[in-house]
């Protein structure tokens, strides 16, 4: 499992941005909102000013024709309409001054038009109190106040056509503002959908990569399981066979023991008997009966020898006895003695070092050392005094790429006997391996494996070099601790 | 204890039996053996035919009761107290030297191999 997951960190990214988004697009309407309703309001203040001049000119004709229906009725209705008509327009006029207050041009044509009713409605006055005075009917149409009235027209054509082209120039900006909004409107709302898609789509594929890698750890784990339940079974499996392999070792041991000792029983009596006829019948013993009692004596002393080492090999592996710090020469010394006899007869000279202590099982090495000067003893040259040499040091071996490193002693057993051809060299640590099937060099062929043994269960190392006729080195490794 | 030169003789294996009654016989003539094959059987020996013996010579692996059995049962006893115990076994095995030491027993005989050398040792192990 190598995919690394962190769930949320682009929803949350996606949150982040979807909001800003959002945003933006709410800032953004409202400012085009306000420009739409600041161009809605200008045009409908157009408007406005167009009434309001169709107004004030209303209110001329209105105040125009009351002064007439006066001169012809002299009904004084018709005056209170025109003064009604005037003040109407006063306030008409003022509006229409503060409307176009924003347009400097429409300002001047105000007051021009303000100017030209102003003048008109002096006029209109003019014939009324004339008529009034005179009180006689004047129905001609003054010709003065008609060019006025003209000009009048003129001044509101000529400020309503500005208007037009005003309200004209506003909506065609307020129509593009309108495409603008749209436009826009449509784009955002794409963009916010594509967003949205994508987001949807990530989220999704985020989900699917979770459940994914949910689904790759329940796997996972289940596989482990199952691998967890197999170990156990291949566990218990193997200590059942290794309790069943405790047992057979110890049943072989103690076959091993028992065999050997129910074997040398026989030869212990037949030994004893042969004494009991020797002693009862004290014959010639250069006769050919001493002759064979002497042989058979020799094989059951030699048949003893074979099943005792059989015993030690055994023995070898016993696990009850324990590692003890051990001075090594006092073993030395116990084997010595227990050669002394040898040595004696053979006028050997054993010249030893002086050995280590260490952690060692105190029988067993001396088994070894009691082997290995046996050894040297035995295949000494014939009619030369055996030298044995016996050397200790110290060595400390750094670990290397293919061997680990070792820190301990190495004991030398060095003898001047008839040596080997070094390529037999494994063999004489192989049991029952013998090199020398001459009768005069009488061994079991056990010992040396023995050696190997006991060395092995000590975590170390037995070595030797030979040479034919010169003799042999036997070397022991031990580890310090 | 005077007058008392019994010397018993516990193994199971007859052959022994001989060679430990006739190395006896030829080197203290004045002296009983009597051979019994196991410990219950010397047990009950003992127990009807008092005094004690002076010596007891006692095998390990025997059927029924063993050495170190008889041996446990055998020191229970006050009165025996006098009895010299010499075990005397084909086994050369340190466990069984200092189980049997540690019963009581005076000393470990390995059975010998040749005549001679069980007279000599006898000679050494058995005052008249």
């Amino acid at each position: 499992m190598t995919r690394k997951i962190q769930p949320g960190t682009f929803n949350y990214w996606a949150f982040l941005g979807s909001s800003l988004f959002l945003l933006a697009t709410a800032i953004f309407s409202l400012i085009w909102f306000q420009k739409q309703k600041n161009a809605s309001f200008l045009i409908s203040h157009t408007y406005q000013v167009k009434l309001k001049i169709e107004k004030c000119f209303g209110l001329l004709l209105e105040a125009e024709s009351s002064q007439r229906g006066f001169i012809i009725s002299r009904d004084s209705t018709y005056i209170s309409h025109l003064r009604h008509a005037e003040s109407l327009m006063s306030a008409s006029m003022k509006e229409l001054d503060s409307l176009v207050s924003d347009n400097p041009a429409q300002v001047g044509n105000a007051q021009k038009l303000n100017q030209l009713s102003a003048m008109r409605l002096k006029r209109l006055h003019a014939v009324l109190d004339s008529a009034v005075h005179l009180n006689k009917i004047s129905i001609t149409y003054s010709s003065p106040g008609r060019l006025l009235m003209d000009s009048v027209h003129n001044q509101v054509k000529l400020m309503e056509s500005a208007e037009d082209k005003l309200l004209e120039k506003r909506t065609l900006f307020k129509y593009r503002q309108d495409n603008y909004v749209s436009f826009f409107i449509i784009l955002f709302s794409v963009l916010a959908f594509v967003i949205l898609i994508w987001s949807f789509l990530k989220i999704r594929n985020e989900n699917i990569l979770r459940l994914k890698a949910e689904v790759d750890v329940d796997l996972l784990e289940k596989r482990v399981n199952e691998r967890t339940v197999e170990i156990k079974n291949i566990n218990n499996l193997l200590k059942d066979q290794n309790e069943q392999l405790e047992r057979k070792n110890d049943d072989l041991t103690s076959f091993t023991y028992i065999a050997s000792h129910d074997l040398k029983e026989p030869l212990r009596k037949i030994n004893m008997f042969i004494g009991r006829i020797r002693e009862q019948n004290p014959n010639d013993p250069n006769s050919r009966s001493a002759e064979f009692f002497n042989k058979i004596t020799l094989q059951t002393l030699r048949m003893q020898q074979l099943i005792e080492s059989v015993l030690q090999y055994a023995q070898a592996d016993d696990e009850t006895l324990g590692f003890e710090e051990t001075d090594l020469n006092i073993l030395l010394q116990s084997a010595i003695e227990t050669l002394s006899e040898v040595i004696r007869e053979k006028n050997a000279i054993v010249k030893i070092q002086t050995l280590p202590t260490l952690v060692c099982i105190p029988s067993q090495l001396e088994q070894v050392f009691t082997n290995l000067i046996d050894n040297a003893l035995k295949y000494s040259k014939p009619g030369v005094a055996p030298y044995i040499e016996v050397k200790a040091s110290e060595i400390s071996v750094p670990e290397t790429a293919d061997k680990k490193s070792f820190r301990g002693w190495k004991i030398d057993f060095a003898d001047q006997g008839i040596g080997f051809d070094e390529a037999y060299k494994s063999k004489v640590f192989e049991i029952f391996q013998r090199l020398h099937v001459d009768e005069q060099y009488a061994g079991t062929g056990i010992g040396l494996a023995i050696c190997k043994r006991i060395i092995e269960k000590h975590r170390g190392i037995i070595t030797v070099q030979s040479v034919i006729g010169e003799g042999s080195v036997f070397s022991i490794l031990l580890p310090s601790v | 204890m005077k007058g008392n030169n019994r010397v018993l003789l516990i193994d199971d294996d007859r052959d022994d039996q001989q060679f430990l009654q006739e190395a006896l016989n030829e080197l203290f003539p004045n002296m009983e053996c009597i051979s019994l094959s196991n410990g219950s059987m010397a047990l009950d020996f003992i127990k009807r035919n008092p005094p004690p013996p002076r010596y007891i010579f006692l095998d390990l692996n025997m059927p029924f009761l063993n050495g170190f059995e008889f041996l446990k049962e055998f020191k229970k006893d006050s009165e025996n107290s006098e009895t010299t115990v010499y075990i005397y076994s084909t086994s050369s095995n340190a466990k069984d030297r200092e189980k049997a030491k540690s019963l009581g027993a005076d000393d470990y005989i390995t059975k010998f191999s040749d005549f001679h050398s069980l007279k000599n040792k006898l000679k050494t192990v058995i005052s008249s």
